[in-house]
């Protein structure tokens, strides 16, 4: 099993940064993400552990030994280009064939190991076609298939489903997932669509203008963002922010939201649970995912706030509700048909995942 | 008609102008087509036949005696040997010059678009001049040097000159045909344990064909066609087809055999023509097999 060590990776086209200062490590058989919006530079940084591009400083270590000098092809990882890239005039047979043929593997055994992944991708019908004649669920398998076949050390995905339809797409994540717990192989996997990030990864990492924001797992990314980039980037809709205050009121402390201006509705006090500790005074945002808002109570604490809505967008088992509280809006997803129509209504909110920023820092409070 | 047809308004103007596009079409194709029938009539007549006929009439007597003449027995300046021993030194010249420059155009192509190194715009902006560059200015240069290497009045000689004029397009027509295929392709191929010959040879080559058909085609109709390089850098029967071809033509004394020399330009110009046909069908078909799609 393989370990990948990045440390302090930094690359610049002249003068411009696209990494800078990156520190990951992988465990054996993760499941890596590498998530951001496009220009970020995970695509630049999956070619540098690919070797296909050179890093201006910082340490690329593979099992420990650091391959910064070492030409991908000696690297002992395999690669799923976006564009799947299978060579055009090959069949769907010498293209899976052609990493084992370029490392002067027997026919035989090479007839043998394309077999076997034929089978294991079901694309054993498709061998002797060319992949101008597959569709492109099929050509993504064999790409898939090309990369399987040699059983290398790391396997690199770059948006390797973005190509294909949303059906598709669903389909192809849940086989990725599967094939990944049959063989166990440590992965990097570049996407900028964080719902397949999500649904794969062991840990998440989120890349932004080069620079890496947080290293986590889907569930800390989620609910436990580290700053206002990843709050915003990771979840749809996005994670609402709201301006407000924490006051002491006794032994109990309060969140005040602040009113947008004069002439919106009076602030609005939530209570606080019992374990978050943001300061007292400073002026915060307050992080809420729209699942934190539902029109029953949360439990015993739970507390009701009247809200003005303004629009109900339906999405089949759950409504997207966009409302006004304290004259900001925040969208709410609650399920289908509990609220009728926009208007008056009563939403409790669960305090308990709700999370605190700096608006200077853009950090989490902790 | 097929089904899939655009549909058009049908009315007078539309037969008007059908009937404008076809005879324009008909005065075109009158054009190329009139020189050729005259030459290959004439060179199927005898002597009488064309001083007695029009020179659009058909022959009399059908005979093959012309043909015969120019491949074996027409006189160059003294000696009478006939195209047969040119014809061979055009190809000698031409298939060489030809595959040599192709397959440099190649690497060219494939080094300047797919391994880009720093410098790279910049030297296929140099090699872009060689496009432009008039013959007539490297003539003499061009004699010194083949002189100097000992290749001068050879035909290895002129293959060099070939080839060295022919890089310049050939490296045009593959660096801006390779410049549109995926990156990714090269990438994949490396990752896959291919070193730089191999993703050539393997992964480009077999679908530059189409523009393999372009190189080859454009390379050997100019070698083929060449007059200058030939008459300046050879003599005597090391000649290509085309300078023989106007030493036959241009003769001065006797009776002018409009037959043999009529002849004599068919077969001259039957390579070409063949290349056309033939390569540019077949790399064609080979193209609409789908091997390029997707």
């Amino acid at each position: 099993m393989t370990t990948l060590a990045l440390e302090k990776i930094s690359k610049y086209y002249g003068q411009v940064p696209v990494l800078t200062d990156v520190n990951i490590k992988v465990g054996s058989g993760e499941f890596l993400v590498l998530l951001g919006p496009s220009g970020c530079g995970k695509s630049t940084l999956l070619h540098a552990i690919a070797g296909l591009h050179r890093i201006t400083s910082g340490d690329i270590a593979i099992d420990g030994r650091s391959v910064n000098e070492v030409p991908c092809q000696d690297r002992d990882i395999a690669m799923v280009f976006q564009s799947y890239a299978l060579y055009p005039s090959m069949t769907v047979a010498k293209n899976i064939g052609f990493p084992l043929e370029m490392r002067k593997i027997p026919a035989g055994e090479r007839e043998k190991a394309v077999a076997e992944v034929a089978k294991l991708l079901r694309i054993e019908h498709l061998l002797d076609r060319k992949p101008g004649q597959l569709s492109g669920g099929q050509r993504q398998r064999v790409a898939i298939g090309r990369a399987l076949v040699r059983d290398p050390k790391l396997f690199l995905f770059d948006e390797p489903l973005s190509n294909l339809d949303a059906l598709l797409r669903v389909e192809m994540r849940t086989e990725l997932k599967k094939l990944h717990q049959r063989i166990g192989k440590t992965t990097i996997y570049v996407t900028h669509d964080q719902v397949e990030a999500m649904t794969l990864a062991t840990r998440i990492a989120i890349l932004n203008k080069g620079v890496l924001q947080q290293v986590g797992t889907p569930y800390e990314v989620y609910n436990r963002p580290s700053n206002l980039f990843v709050a915003t980037f990771v979840g749809s809709p996005a994670m609402n922010l709201l301006p407000c205050v924490v006051e002491q009121k006794g032994a109990d402390r309060v969140v005040r939201i602040n009113a947008r201006n004069e002439g919106s509705k009076a602030s609005v006090r939530l209570p606080l649970p019992n374990d978050a500790m943001p300061p007292v005074g400073a002026d915060l945002l307050l992080g809420l995912r729209p699942e934190a808002f539902s029109p029953v109570k949360f439990g015993t604490d739970g507390h009701l706030i009247k809200v003005q809505v303004t629009l109900i967008e339906p999405t089949g088992p759950e409504d997207i509700v966009l409302f006004d509280i304290a004259g900001h809006e925040a969208v709410a997803r609650i399920g289908a048909g509990s609220i009728d129509q926009p208007g008056q209504a009563a939403l409790a909110i669960d305090m308990r995942n709700a999370v605190f920023f700096d608006p200077k820092t853009e950090l989490r409070v902790q | 008609m097929k089904d899939d047809d655009i549909v058009l308004a049908r009315g007078p103007s539309f037969y008007v102008g059908r009937v404008f596009i076809y005879g324009c079409l008909l005065v075109f194709a009158a054009v190329y087509v009139f020189p050729l029938l005259v030459v290959v009539l004439t060179s199927l007549k005898d002597l009488d036949d064309i001083r007695s006929g029009s020179i659009l009439s058909l022959p009399v007597r059908v005979t093959l005696q012309p043909w015969y003449d120019a491949w074996f027995n027409a006189c160059v300046g003294l000696r009478c040997t006939g195209l047969a021993g040119f014809f061979a030194n055009s190809f000698a010249m031409a298939i060489p010059a030809v595959a040599i420059s192709t397959a440099i155009g190649v690497i060219n192509g494939y080094a300047l678009t797919q391994w880009r190194f720093r410098g790279a715009d910049l030297i296929f902006a140099l090699l872009l001049f060689g496009v432009f560059i008039p013959y007539q200015i490297v003539l003499i240069p061009m004699a010194r040097v083949l002189g100097i290497i000992g290749l001068a009045n050879s035909i290895p000689g002129l293959i060099l000159v070939h080839v060295v004029f022919g890089i310049p397009f050939t490296t045009l027509f593959f660096r801006n045909f390779m410049i549109s295929l995926p990156g990714d392709l090269v990438s994949a191929a490396r990752v896959d344990g291919a070193g730089f010959f191999q993703i050539l040879w393997r992964v480009i080559v077999p679908i530059s064909i189409p523009c393999f058909v372009v190189s080859i085609i454009w390379q050997f109709t100019n070698i083929w066609n060449d007059y200058i390089f030939g008459a300046t850098f050879t003599s005597g029967d090391g000649m290509p087809i085309t300078i023989a071809l106007n030493n036959i033509v241009n003769t001065s004394t006797g009776v002018k055999p409009y037959n043999v020399h009529m002849a004599s330009v068919v077969i001259t110009a039957l390579p070409t023509l063949f290349v056309y046909i033939f390569a540019g069908r077949y790399f064609l078909r080979g193209l609409m097999a789908g091997s390029v799609k997707g």
